[in-house]
């Protein structure tokens, strides 16, 4: 231990090392204790010798330091372990001190400080390097694209190799809306995959297989140049599309479960009240979704969660699965479908946006999102201040250290989702640990 | 897995302690009705800084409990507000509040009105907590008969009791730190609030009583009457006349609902036979059933014609009540005297009530929630084949009347449940659901799918078959209950 110190605001208390507060002639940490409460108990002795005024202004200090504690202030344990600049920081929720028995002798007095902190320690935010398309390792803002076929991709992995501390660590978002101006930001959704470094591949409408009407329509303003159009009039549940998804490609993801988001090609003229749901097959039927309103308002919409069956994940590949998408609508008439695509996002991680009344993120706004916050907020550049637009949904973005990850990111711009927006973001994490020398 | 609080109003926010968030305590889900109570709580910095300003407006406000990837598990709105200020706790709640009260006394003449003895004062609204909370309805009802006293009555009930949300403080046990914790109910609960009523689905003719018109005998041998359907299409269901039998009469009583044919019964559309025995106990309304419902079309001449079963007899007989005074406008009385229909300077008493499915009644209760803001949409999986009047006096809550319309299932005697989804649509769908495959309870308690235990969108396993630990597979139940707490999820009712 190099250096060791309660910050309280703006305060610092040094009880180890460099500019330790006089009087204070040792402190010695014992090993922390995990509470009942989920925190943990860090106790430390301190030898106080020095002039009666000095040993008075130090318990004076000491008391100050529980009496603000009470009254709520942001207090800190920050330990330096090493020679290394790292400091981390663990948050203290109580304080607590008592003389140590026999300790009151005319040399010197044993003060026992115990302290009730989060059970980990913390390093500052550190940048994340991430890679896809438009650059490698990029710390200060990668391009994320609305799509994922050869004009650009909707994501961005991170290297495991190199990741600091050995907990799951917290992750800190900035999206940049600057490169397109032409619209803003309503919906933005943000899915997290740990421990992959590609995300499964995009089912494209075109390529779904159909038993009914269905015809392929080249498109170039749709994803992949092509969407598929399905047709049917029966007023029972149906399965409307299918796709194959090769086992391969769900190597170590038994028992995980992915959301899909579908894009929609003129869902103002979609028959209203049209269900969806989802079938998966992998042998034998192992998973069958609720079923889902469709909205006439979006082209970007989350259609139910699917979840893969828990399978071992030895060695053994998996065979194909098959997942076909089932549609719903009881009005007589037939019902067109326009499906260009569907993304399917991990959820290892998810974190959604949803626009708040009259909010959007405009052109020259970056939305910043952090783990620890109850809601995101958007910071203005031109101004330098903050506000609020978005409500965050989801468990937020977790690293973790030594597993390769990956970021999707989708954003519609209210009914329409536009595949040529664009935008940059960074990643931040703070690395946690457990324990420390 | 921890369960994440969105609240509908972003100012809910403002007076948590910073980074302190709400955690769940408890939610559970019913069939019918879905999302049913949960519980949340909250630490408090400065209990001061909540106002009663505050509290009001959070009572009613919709929220939202999402699992780990963002699907919303949870949905309802704040039923009560607790604070707990070291050994006080302070309640707020919706329970007592009313925007909306109506009262009702006897009929003056009960024998006027084979459907209600009751009649009705108009509404009494409180429009600002009408604007704020939406419909939350009342029914008084008195025993004396006197409109003024009965709207005054209501008046009251609305201005002195239903403004009241808060509760009497209660001292706890011991010193807490300051916490906020919410009731929540499901929006199958708010249906809870307004009250269920139709005036639609009748056709009637009821002054009069002082005269009446023997048939079933010599020169009188069948009644008729005409009348007008109104602008829409009618169901005929069931058709109601006051009768009595003179003698001791052993036949049944027919009606015939007829086709005008230039101003007599023409062809005979349907028929329904009343028994005998109903006949006993001198006058009474009697109702006669259709088995199927009989489509009247819009703005259309019918005539309905009653005659007695068997021969006639001059001695034993039937007499039906007329109205000799103000009459009926859109329609005629005629006698079959055995060789012509003759008119009659009288109108029969009746009363024809339409029927709709009991399916398309709950689409109807759940439409008029969608408008009132209740809900989102209404999705009937399965019409039931069941019928029932659709004329329904102001007596209980829609909530009421969906879980008894519920309760009669399918005419192929499959159950009928329902449930408020996630996005605020009613869904109306039998029982088993059909979502495979079913779900397995293990004998630790748990439900697992394919995918492991199936605990992320309980919504989505009621009333779902459930297949017991060590039980043949024919011993399937439906799961119909379902609670979360920390220890994870259980079945509670199945």
């Amino acid at each position: 231990m190099k250096r060791l110190a309660i910050k309280i605001n703006q305060d610092e208390f040094v009880l180890h090392g460099s500019g330790s507060t006089l009087a204070l002639r040792g402190c010695q940490r014992h090993p922390s204790q995990r509470l009942p409460s989920g925190l943990s108990l860090e106790k430390l002795d301190l030898i106080l010798q020095g002039t009666a005024t000095q040993t008075r202004a130090l318990i004076s200090q000491l008391q100050m330091l529980v009496e603000r504690m009470r009254l709520g202030h942001s207090t800190w344990l920050a330990l330096q372990p090493d020679d290394s600049p790292e400091v981390y920081q663990s948050r203290v929720f109580a304080v607590d001190f008592n003389w140590i028995l026999g300790s009151v002798q005319a040399k010197g007095i044993g003060i026992r400080l115990e302290l009730q902190r989060q059970d980990f320690w913390q390093l500052p935010w550190q940048a994340l390097a991430l890679n896809n398309s438009h650059g490698s390792a990029v710390t200060d803002g990668l391009q994320i694209d609305n799509r994922a076929d050869g004009a650009g991709q909707n994501w961005c992995w991170i290297a495991g190799e190199g990741l600091l501390g050995d907990l799951p660590a917290p992750v800190r978002l900035q999206l940049q809306h600057d490169l397109n101006p032409a619209e803003s930001l309503d919906q933005i959704i943000l899915g997290w995959g740990s421990a992959v470094t590609t995300p499964l591949a995009v089912l494209e409408g075109e390529s779904a297989d159909s038993l009914l009407n269905f015809g392929v329509v080249m498109n170039s303003s749709c994803h992949a140049g092509a969407y598929g159009l399905v047709q049917w009039d029966n007023l029972d549940a149906i399965r409307v599309l299918s796709w194959v998804l090769p086992g391969a490609a769900f190597a170590g993801m038994a028992g995980r479960q992915v959301r899909p988001l579908v894009r929609l090609v003129n869902p103002g003229g979609l028959r209203p009240e049209t269900w969806l749901s989802w079938k998966l097959y992998h042998g034998s039927l192992v998973f069958q979704s609720g079923t889902q309103l469709l909205s006439l308002e979006r082209e970007l919409q989350l259609l139910p969660m699917i979840c893969l069956p828990a399978l071992s994940n030895a060695d053994v590949p998996w065979s194909d699965l098959r997942l076909e998408l089932y549609a719903h609508n009881r009005n007589a008439g037939t019902t067109h479908l326009a499906l260009d695509a569907v993304f399917l996002f991990f959820t290892d991680g998810w974190r959604q946006f949803a626009a708040l009344p009259d909010g959007e993120l405009a052109f020259g706004q970056t939305l910043i999102d952090a783990v620890d916050q109850e809601q995101p907020y958007i910071h203005l550049a031109q101004t330098q201040k903050n506000q609020h637009a978005y409500q965050g949904i989801g468990n937020g973005l977790w690293l973790l250290p030594g597993e390769d990850h990956v970021l999707q990111i989708l954003v519609d711009a209210g009914i329409s989702m536009p595949l040529g927006m664009n935008y940059h973001i960074q990643l931040e994490y703070q690395p946690r640990r457990r324990m420390l020398p | 897995m921890k369960p994440q609080v969105v609240l509908g109003g972003n100012h809910l926010q403002g007076m948590l302690q910073s980074g302190a968030d709400w955690q769940v305590q408890s939610m559970d889900w019913r069939l019918p009705g879905g999302s049913n109570e949960a519980v949340i709580s909250a630490p408090v910095q400065d209990p001061n800084a909540i106002s009663l300003r505050m509290i009001h407006s959070w009572l009613g406000q919709a929220v939202s409990i999402h699992n780990p990837a963002g699907e919303i598990m949870w949905h309802g709105w704040i039923e009560e507000i607790h604070l707990d200020v070291q050994r006080l706790r302070f309640g707020w709640s919706t329970q007592k509040l009313l925007s909306r009260v109506i009262a009702r006394y006897p009929q003056a003449s009960p024998l006027l009105d084979p459907l209600s003895s009751w009649q009705y004062t108009d509404w009494v609204e409180h429009p600002e907590r009408l604007e704020q909370l939406g419909a939350k309805e009342a029914l008084l009802s008195l025993r004396e008969v006197d409109p003024n006293k009965a709207r005054l009555a209501a008046v009251m009930q609305l201005l002195q009791q239903g403004l009241d949300d808060s509760q009497m403080p209660v001292l706890l046990p011991q010193k807490r730190d300051p916490l906020l914790t919410m009731r929540l109910k499901g929006y199958w609960h708010r249906l809870d609030w307004t009250l269920d009523g139709e005036d639609s689905g009748l056709i009637a003719h009821l002054p009069g009583g002082k005269s009446q018109q023997s048939f079933g005998l010599s020169g009188n041998e069948h009644l008729a009457q005409s009348f007008t359907t109104g602008a829409e299409a009618f169901s005929l269901g069931q058709i109601g006349l006051r009768i009595a039998m003179l003698g001791a009469a052993s036949d049944e009583l027919r009606v015939k609902i007829c086709a005008d044919n230039a101003g007599v019964p023409g062809t005979e559309l349907s028929s329904s036979l009343l028994s005998n025995a109903y006949m006993q106990g001198g006058w009474r309304w009697q109702a006669w059933l259709l088995d199927a419902p009989l489509t009247l079309n819009a703005n259309t001449h019918y005539w309905l014609v009653l005659e007695r079963s068997g021969a006639l007899d001059a001695s034993q007989y039937y007499e039906v009540e007329t109205d000799d005074g103000r009459g009926y406008p859109d329609g005629e009385c005629k006698r079959w005297n055995g060789s012509s229909w003759l008119l009659l300077n009288q109108d029969l008493r009746f009363c024809l009530q339409a029927v709709t499915e009991t399916t398309e009644l709950m689409r109807e209760v759940g439409e008029r929630a969608v408008q009132g803001g209740v809900l989102q949409g209404v999705q009937i999986w399965q019409e039931s084949g069941v019928w029932m009047p659709r004329w329904r006096e102001i007596e209980k809550t829609r909530k009421d009347a969906l879980e008894e319309w519920l309760g009669l299932g399918c005419a192929d005697e499959s159950p009928l449940s329902a449930l408020v989804n996630v996005e605020g649509v009613l869904e109306v769908f039998r029982l088993p659901r059909d979502i495979e495959p079913a779900v397995q309870l293990d004998t630790e308690g748990r439900l697992r799918l394919p995918y492991g235990i199936a605990d992320t969108n309980p919504l989505d396993l009621l009333g779902r078959r459930m297949v017991l630990p060590l039980m043949e597979a024919e011993q399937e139940q439906v799961v119909r209950g379902l609670r979360w707490t920390g220890e994870g999820l259980e079945i509670v009712d199945s």
